[in-house]
């Protein structure tokens, strides 16, 4: 079978129609994560889906979503062109409405295939086709996604089915199974015999007390034997399965190492982030008041407070003093008016005038001062003029020009907010300053934020490729191994020991069946005997038929694999593949250097290869038993590769005759550019997956997915 | 070579089944051959093959079984 | 009998504002309607007291150097402005007493009607005195609230984002700078 076509009609992140057509070599599809490589997959699986009908409406693109209109409806399809025997196609499709209250309903689901007779092109149900061409336990070994789900043989039931399809003799279950169930023809006339021998033995009465000591020490051995294959069975499933959590442990080992570092990463830069947005503050509101930012305009202001300050009290001053100047020259006029200049007032002194005023008699013109005269009131009046001039000056009580001095308020006012001008001088450099430390602090904040956002996508590349491991158990991947690793032990001892006694019993058994047989001997039962003895060896005889037909088919599987290992692994080293049967009916795939040394640990690029190689022995097979040759189709299957390994890969295997298909995201370089000197080296076809630009990464409505051929 | 053939054709080359029975693996090629032998061990591991081959129920079983003990009854040595 | 000091005069006053103002921008932005401005962090609000917005008013039609007459119903705040700043320092606000003094020596600067010399004659009260600075104190904070009114019409975000009111005067300052000095950036 050869895909020819694939559409894929507004599933996901394809909008609109997307048409690929394949050539039947190597093709490759380059897409970063999160560019469309898994949903071509899925689409695929979507459209292989024979279980069910699904219509989740979660399928369509919701960039078509957003474009429909009230009742307006849109169709949502996959569809493959395959050769298979002449052109066929299967699709499957259904319809998605808008309704009234922006609701998403869907309907009309529809599988179709249709296939060509003669020139005739036959309708056919989807399903039926499918199955017809390209069944689900073929298209288990043709479709892998991701690199962890190369093992083919992680499903316990691909041994069997292996060996039913492909190896030399199919059939051998209903012969034979070893289970005590007695599936098997053999296992079942085995014990049929054997009954019928027993009975026969009791009937005869010539040895019945022998008879009955050995058959019913016979019996107790037989369930001990069943009871100690039953705790082999659980005890060798309990090794296993830790083993199995080992290996995944171990393998992470590193990814718990990596995953530690992360963590501590992450804690730091937290730390770092939370330290330097302690120191932002950008309150700035707040600022204006409390800090009197808004105060930086103020200069000009004050300045012309301060003038008017001033030009209030130079006026004042100078009304001051004309007042003054006013006032004493009312003064000096009302002196004038009185012509007479009067003798200052300490002439004569204050004892003269008293003794004068007591004498009634003026000794200054010799004349007679009587009391009441108007030379003895002038008298008086002078010595009262002494008096009151020797007094301290009173306040005039007339009032003053100006009454207030809110001018010394003002000028104080001036005063103490001078003091401050500087700093107030300097705000819009302080506000500069500020808003510039905390947007270098945002940016630093910023960067960091940056470093942690790497830091979580690591940590989560880590654990997607620790499929089926946690992050706790992978933390905890000390504690765990040292617990798994004892509880294996002890199982793998007490298989040590179970198969030590199962030996025994088995000897023991043997011992006492011959005993048994030999009292048959010349007896009536002997005929019993020997019929149970001949279908006991023809059992064996199927058993080890089986295991050797199994073990040859293991061999050619291996033998296959090694050859396209050695193709795959050039200039590498790559050991020799084994196909090793485990006690509990599957296989696992394992590495063997030339000294037969198991390789315990391989590197995961190493496994891939290994994987890889025994897949391509499967289809190998496949193509042989069907004379019809399937395509594989690998999502991501590199991601551990080197990138001169990656190169080198693609070429070998597009030298491999088969139709390979493979998504990657390879190629690209750190900022998601196709790297072309690499592709240039390639010899295949090659497509570019990628997101349309532009698009929001926050509104799924604008993604969409592009196809871009690159190479022919 | 059918699947009955090839299968026939390892389980009588068991070891411990082809000594202690004392026949020539080589001679019976098919089932059809085997059928026909004298040894009553190759017939009964022809019989066994060719019955549950038609039919690999397990209600087969106890015919085919049937088949062979008697067999076996009437000419085990 | 010691005469009082203007200012002391001035700050027993209650400035009034255009009533309109308390529902569009005094609820906005302050806790102006309840709460102290302690508070104000938890509720979300911007600044705490109502007179703080004001202030920032007041300063805004300063610098501009525009007075815009109050129309219409005014009213008050819960406290004169001798208190204004008076704030007890907790862990996200500090005091600001001093502001107080800066905005009356701007509102001598300002009001021309005043005559200091009437005044220091006596010829006219400190109370009218005072009456004429309250009237260019309300006309400048008049025209502030107008103009941040204004600005929440084109963009009514645009005193959320922290920046918001800082910008403002920052860009009104730098127009009242002359050319030759030096240019603050725009944030």
């Amino acid at each position: 079978m050869i895909i020819k076509e694939i559409t894929i009609e507004n599933f996901r992140s394809y909008y609109g129609i997307n048409t690929i057509k394949f050539n039947d070599g190597l093709m490759i599809f380059i897409g970063d994560n999160g560019d469309g490589k898994t949903t071509f997959f899925e689409a695929l699986e979507w459209l292989f889906d024979t279980s069910r009908q699904n219509m989740d409406s979660r399928l369509i693109s919701e960039k078509k979503i957003s474009e429909l209109i009230e009742f307006e409806s849109e169709i949502i399809s996959v569809s493959m062109t395959f050769e298979h025997d002449g052109e066929k196609i299967i699709e499957k499709s259904f319809a998605f409405t808008k309704s009234a209250n922006n609701e998403i309903k869907t309907s009309d689901f529809q599988f179709k295939g249709f296939e060509n007779e003669g020139s005739e092109r036959l309708p056919i149900q989807g399903g039926r086709l499918l199955d017809r061409c390209f069944e689900a336990a073929i298209r288990k070994y043709c479709l892998f996604k991701g690199e962890e789900n190369l093992n083919v043989f992680n499903n316990p039931d691909a041994l069997n089915y292996l060996i039913e399809t492909f190896s030399n003799i199919r059939q051998f279950e209903p012969y034979y199974t070893g289970e005590d169930n007695n599936q098997g023809f053999t296992d079942f006339a085995e014990y049929q015999s054997r009954k019928a021998f027993e009975k026969a033995m009791k009937s005869d009465k010539q040895n019945s007390q022998q008879e009955k000591e050995i058959s019913s020490k016979l019996d107790s051995l037989r369930r001990k034997q069943s009871d100690i294959k039953q705790r082999l069975r659980s005890n060798r499933e309990n090794a296993t399965n830790y083993s199995t959590k080992l290996n995944k442990i171990e393998n992470s080992k590193e990814a718990s190492e990596l995953l530690r570092d992360i963590n501590d990463r992450l804690k730091s830069f937290n730390d770092k982030k939370n330290q330097i947005e302690k120191h932002i503050n950008e309150d700035y509101s707040i600022n204006l008041l409390d800090d009197m930012w808004i105060l930086c305009g103020f200069s000009n202001v004050f300045e012309e407070f301060q003038q008017k300050v001033s030009t209030f009290s130079k006026t004042k001053r100078k009304l001051e003093r004309e007042e003054d100047k006013l006032k004493g020259k009312q003064e000096l006029a009302k002196e004038i008016a009185e012509g007479i200049i009067p003798l200052s007032p300490n002439v004569p002194d204050k004892i003269s005038m008293l003794e004068m005023i007591k004498d009634e008699f003026c000794k200054v013109c010799g004349r007679e001062a009587e009391e009441g005269s108007e030379a003895y009131k002038f008298m008086v009046n002078k010595l009262d003029d002494l008096i009151k001039s020797q007094q301290p000056i009173e306040k005039n009580e007339e009032k003053p020009l100006f009454p207030n001095n809110f001018l010394k308020e003002l000028e104080q006012k001036s005063n103490n907010l001078e003091y401050n001008q500087n700093e107030i001088n300097s705000l819009i450099n302080t506000i500069r300053d500020t808003i510039e430390f905390n947007e270098a602090r945002r940016s630093d904040a910023n960067k960091i934020q940056e470093s942690i956002e790497i830091e979580e996508e690591n940590k989560k590349k880590i654990l997607s490729q620790n499929d089926g491991l946690t992050e706790e158990q992978l933390q905890n991947a000390y504690e765990n191994i040292k617990n798994w690793w004892d509880y294996r032990s002890q199982a793998e001892k007490q298989v040590v020991l179970l198969e030590k006694e199962e030996n025994e019993i088995e000897k023991e058994l043997e011992k006492y069946q011959e005993q048994y047989n030999n009292l048959a001997k010349g007896s009536v039962a002997d005929t019993s005997r020997k019929i149970h003895s001949a279908l006991e060896k023809i059992k064996n005889a199927f058993k080890n038929a089986k295991d050797k037909n199994t073990l040859d088919f293991l061999k050619h599987l291996e033998d296959k694999a090694n050859q396209y290992l050695v193709r795959l692994n050039v200039d590498g080293f790559y050991g020799i593949i084994r196909i090793i049967k485990t006690p509990d009916g599957s296989a696992r795939i394992a590495l063997q250097d030339k000294n037969d040394t198991l390789i315990s640990s391989p590197n995961q690029a190493l496994k891939t290869t290994m994987f890889m190689s025994v897949l391509f022995a499967v289809s190998d097979l496949t193509a042989l038993k069907r004379e019809n040759d399937y395509p594989l189709l690998f999502d991501a299957p590199t991601s551990s590769f080197s990138p001169q390994k990656e190169s080198d890969f693609f070429n070998i295997i597009s030298d491999i005759n088969k139709q390979c298909i493979i998504f990657t995201k390879s190629f690209l370089t750190e900022s998601g550019v196709l790297d072309n000197k690499k592709i240039e080296a390639l010899n295949c076809t090659i497509y570019r997956i990628e997101k349309q630009r532009p698009f929001n990464n926050l509104d799924i409505s604008t993604i969409q997915t592009k196809l871009t051929l690159i190479k022919d | 070579m059918n699947n009955k053939d090839k299968m026939l054709q390892l389980v009588l080359s068991d070891d411990k089944l082809r000594s202690f029975y004392e026949y020539n693996v080589e001679e019976f090629t098919t089932v059809k051959i085997a059928l026909d032998s004298d040894n009553p061990i190759v017939v009964a591991v022809a019989k066994i093959i060719d019955s549950i081959a038609r039919n690999s129920d397990k209600v087969n079983f106890k015919e085919t079984y049937n088949e062979v003990i008697n067999y076996l009854n009437q000419n085990i040595l | 009998m010691v005469k009082e000091n203007i200012y002391d005069v001035w700050a027993k006053r209650n400035p009034q504002f255009e009533t309109r103002f308390e529902e569009t921008l005094l609820r906005q932005y302050t806790e102006y309607g309840g709460g102290s401005v302690e508070s104000m962090s938890s509720k979300g609000k911007i600044f705490g007291a109502g007179y703080e917005l004001y202030i920032y008013a007041f300063f805004v039609g300063l610098y501009s150097n525009k007075q815009q007459e109050l129309i219409g119903e005014t009213k008050g705040f819960g406290q004169p402005i001798q208190f204004w700043g008076n704030l007890d320092s907790k862990k996200f606000r500090k005091a600001y007493p001093r502001l107080r003094e800066y905005i009356f020596t701007a509102l001598v600067a300002k009001t021309d009607d005043l005559d200091l010399i009437a005044l220091e004659k006596g010829e006219i009260t400190d109370r009218k005195a005072v009456d004429y600075l309250i009237n260019t104190m309300e006309q400048y904070a008049n025209f502030g609230f107008h103009r941040i009114e204004e600005k929440i019409k084109g963009n009514p975000n645009y005193f959320y984002k922290n920046t918001g009111f800082l910008d403002i005067v920052l860009d009104l300052v730098k127009t009242n700078y002359n050319p030759e000095s030096e240019i603050i950036e725009d944030l």
